[in-house]
């Protein structure tokens, strides 16, 4: 089967039906319909549900049925290319392989007697989801456009966006059996040809047999070292992928999915939306330190809680921990094994919640959390403060669900360690996490630019949020935080 | 081995630095402070051939083989010496089951060398780079602990000088530097000028060891008879607030101290050990276990004899010397 679809189109239509109706195995959604044109026998082949019929019609059948005579099947051939613009999209296929990877992306393909090729018309009119609000990506003041299923919806929300001939978008095709359409997207002006040159060589390592997510993707484009930390990227706002690629990074779309990859991404990134670009500059400092201070709450505010508690009660004031100490000797377990069943049991309402259908998960979650949490407080098997705790460091991790993996896995790993070392503990762990995240580096762009390697220009949009008065005038591309210049 | 930046180079060393300080033991007066700051000038004064040949655009490798074992060996030792300081500042900072025998330290001790060797696997540049980061967090603290100390000095410390003679603190201040093994080698892995790296080192040197002692000096001076540790004393005895004390943040600013002095000696020692031998594996972890052994046999204690003082001059003059006599040779 697969031999066949590498050969060259048969000349003889009767063959290269009996051809294309063996390759396909009579599948039941590829469509033949046979009929003459200007004297030649020919047959369109579409394939249901990925075309849209009214376009079909409209673009392809009515105009090549009303063809003069020709001489040959090349004459006609030629004389619709030449005549009948039937769509801007018409390739021509010269193999089996070629012509039902057009047909199953939606082209209506015309087979001739007499001629060994094929030529498609690009009338795709598959049912996709329209274009939504993003669901993970919230924002108040900036567009509500979000990446939809299909890459050429997506392309062209770009293209909307970036009006600009600097920005190229190259198509091919990934996965062997999924044929999956790959949009690697760049500002031919900003990007640096280092990095588009070795993402390009690690897009041609890809050799899977199908690409169903970015998932699939991101390995490839990623060090194969351990990275607690991904130093690529995922959006589902065109206008985020904009600013990105106006800052010279890389996007990869890929069908089918409603996000895209950005090559490469920092860590201070994730701690950035499009909403701080639209407000005022200080309130957007203010909500980029609370982010900061969240994430580190996330983190760390059981295992601290657990290891002062645990180890160094010398550090809390004696208020404090009279009222600590009179919650907590009427708990039957240890501080440690009870913050890991409150963050466990977290974890799974949810999971259950997530993964239950709408309407019930969330329901789900909000009944278990409040009845599982307020039984467990009145039976005396967790403590209220431990109880405050955990919610607010998981309330805190809410606020940057980007780094939700992340967040998740550390916390229990520091309170692992708080809970057997202590501060100590704490703060060993902190140095291999950091070390971790400085170690992160694709394409020669450190992950934590422009924390370290310091760059003072980077400040700017890291530390503060300048005006746009004075963020026009830096210039500012993502080679500037490449390992060279620093 | 990668280039690091100016920046990462001095935060790397000064960590080392910053965790020696925090271990000394024994009095100090303003003559230590007076002491360290000559010995820290005398170091880079003795530096100053190793960077002329660094600045030639030469590398240790180029010193010869000899000189790499010399500078390898060094670092071994000063990384049992910083072990050492660990286990013997179990006495003031509380690490949990640290105090609880053999297997307390050795359990402190497994659990920063499995950490050392997972930094050093990943290289100079993130080890730079973190270094960096948490140097940056450890200078806010410090200045937190060294303001709240301030508050409570008393400035007629300054005057007691508890018999301590100028020549033994500059014997003491110029043998407790021993992370001039991994200056010399890290030196020349670092981008820009080799003189201004190590001006800017050695400049932030002094700055650290006279904030930092002088601090000690004022707050813990009155009780500096029955103190063993004066820097850990001064920031456990300094509470900005009536009802809260601050001593986590100087446990955290030792751990990642400690940690880092130690990753810094494993990286470099893992880097010559490549260069030296034919061994490819385990280096870094080979050479923890080196380490953690010569910390046992110094016996959780400090050594700053005469002794140290001329490793340390040996060290400094060792690899240039060597250099200077390949090229004399060379040239006939």
């Amino acid at each position: 089967m697969q031999d066949n679809r590498k050969i060259r189109i048969i000349s003889e239509l009767k063959e290269n039906i009996a051809m294309i109706k063996q390759i396909s195995g009579g599948s039941s959604d590829v469509l033949i319909s046979e009929f003459t044109t200007g004297g030649i026998k020919c047959a369109l082949l579409c394939c249901e549900g990925m075309m849209s019929s009214q376009t079909a019609a409209e673009m392809v059948l009515s105009p090549i049925t009303d063809i003069p005579q020709q001489a040959n099947s090349a004459g006609l051939f030629s004389y619709i290319m030449k005549y009948r613009l039937l769509s801007t999209d018409r390739p021509e296929a010269q193999d089996y392989d070629t012509l039902f990877r057009l047909l199953h992306s939606g082209f209506a393909v015309l087979v001739a007697d007499g001629i060994n090729k094929a030529i498609a018309f690009g009338v795709q009119g598959y049912a996709s989801r329209g274009i939504q609000e993003p669901s993970g990506e919230g924002n108040i003041l900036g567009s509500h456009e979000g990446f939809v299923e299909t890459v050429r919806t997506n392309m062209s929300m770009l293209r909307r966006r970036l009006k600009t001939p600097e920005l190229v978008m190259e198509l091919m095709i990934k996965g062997s059996k999924s044929h999956t359409d790959i949009c690697l997207c760049y500002m031919r002006d900003r990007v640096p040809q280092e990095l588009l040159d070795r993402i390009q060589k690690s897009l041609d390592d890809i050799k899977l047999e199908s690409i169903l997510s970015t998932g699939y993707i991101r390995p490839f484009v990623e060090k194969k070292i351990f990275e607690l930390f991904s130093s690529t990227g995922i959006t589902e706002r065109p206008d985020v992928l904009c600013s990105k690629l106006i800052e010279g990074r890389v996007a990869i779309l890929v069908d089918g999915v409603p996000y895209g990859i950005i090559i490469p991404r920092l860590f201070c990134e994730s701690f950035q939306t499009l909403d701080d670009y639209a407000y005022k500059p200080y309130y957007a400092v203010f909500i980029r330190w609370l982010k900061y201070g969240a994430f580190i709450l996330a983190i760390l505010f059981p295992a601290v809680y657990a290891a002062i508690v645990m180890y160094h009660p010398e550090l809390l004031n004696s208020t404090l921990l009279l009222l600590l100490v009179e919650e907590e000797k009427n708990a039957p377990l240890s501080i440690i094994t009870e913050s890991f069943l409150v963050l466990i049991m977290y974890e799974v309402i949810r999971e259950a919640g997530v993964r239950l259908p709408k309407p019930v998960g969330g329901a789900v979650s909000i009944i278990s959390g409040l009845i599982i949490g307020d039984a467990a407080v009145k039976s005396g098997l967790v403590s209220t403060p431990l109880l405050t705790m955990t919610a607010l460091s998981v309330l805190a991790g809410l606020v940057l669900p980007d780094l939700n993996p992340q967040i998740t896995v550390l916390r229990f790993a520091f309170l692992i360690s708080g809970g057997l070392l202590g501060l100590f503990g704490i703060s060993i762990l902190a140095c291999a996490v950091l070390t971790n995240i400085c170690g992160t580096e694709d394409y020669g762009f450190p992950f934590t630019a422009p924390i370290s390697p310091f760059s003072v220009k980077g400040m700017g949009d890291t530390v503060i949020r300048q005006g746009f008065r004075k963020m026009q005038n830096r210039g500012f591309t993502v080679e500037d935080y490449h390992e060279s210049n620093q | 081995m990668n280039q690091i930046n100016k920046a990462q180079f001095i935060s790397l060393l000064l960590i080392e630095d910053l965790f020696i300080m925090f271990c000394l033991t024994e009095a100090i007066t303003v003559i230590t402070a007076v002491g360290f700051i000559c010995g820290i000038i005398l170091q880079f004064i003795l530096s100053i051939p190793i960077i002329r040949v660094y600045s030639k655009g030469k590398s240790l490798r180029d010193c010869g083989k000899t000189a790499e074992i010399v500078v390898l060996a060094y670092i071994v030792i000063w990384g049992g010496m910083l072990f050492s300081m660990l286990w013997n500042a179990g006495d003031i900072i509380y690490i949990p089951y640290e105090n609880s025998g053999i297997w307390g330290k050795f359990m402190v001790a497994a659990v920063i060398g499995i950490l050392c060797v997972y930094i050093s696997s990943s290289g100079i540049k993130a080890l730079g780079r973190s270094a960096l980061i948490a140097s940056a967090i450890g200078a806010v603290c410090l200045l937190i602990v060294v303001i709240s100390a301030l508050i409570q000095s008393d400035m007629k410390n300054l005057t007691d000088t508890a018999g301590k003679s100028f020549i033994a603190e500059l014997n003491r201040g110029f043998a407790l530097s021993g992370g001039l093994g991994s200056f010399i080698l890290i030196l020349g892995f670092t981008k820009g000028k080799p003189m201004s790296n190590a001006v800017g080192y050695f400049i932030g040197k002094i700055i650290l060891t006279s904030a930092v002692i002088l601090t000690g000096v004022l707050v813990s001076g009155g009780i500096m008879d029955i103190t063993d540790f004066p820097i850990a004393t001064a920031a456990q005895i300094s509470q900005p607030f009536p009802v809260q004390r601050i001593d986590s943040l100087f446990l955290i600013i030792f751990s990642v101290s400690a940690v880092y002095s130690i990753a810094v000696q494993a990286t470099a020692a893992d880097y010559l050990l490549d260069e030296v031998s034919p061994i490819k594996k385990y280096r870094s972890t080979l050479m923890l276990i080196a380490m953690a052994a010569v910390g046992l046999i110094f016996g959780g204690k400090i050594h700053y004899g005469i002794g140290f003082s001329i490793a340390v001059a040996v060290i400094l003059l060792f690899a240039p010397l060597s250099y200077f006599i390949k090229r004399k040779l060379k040239n006939g």
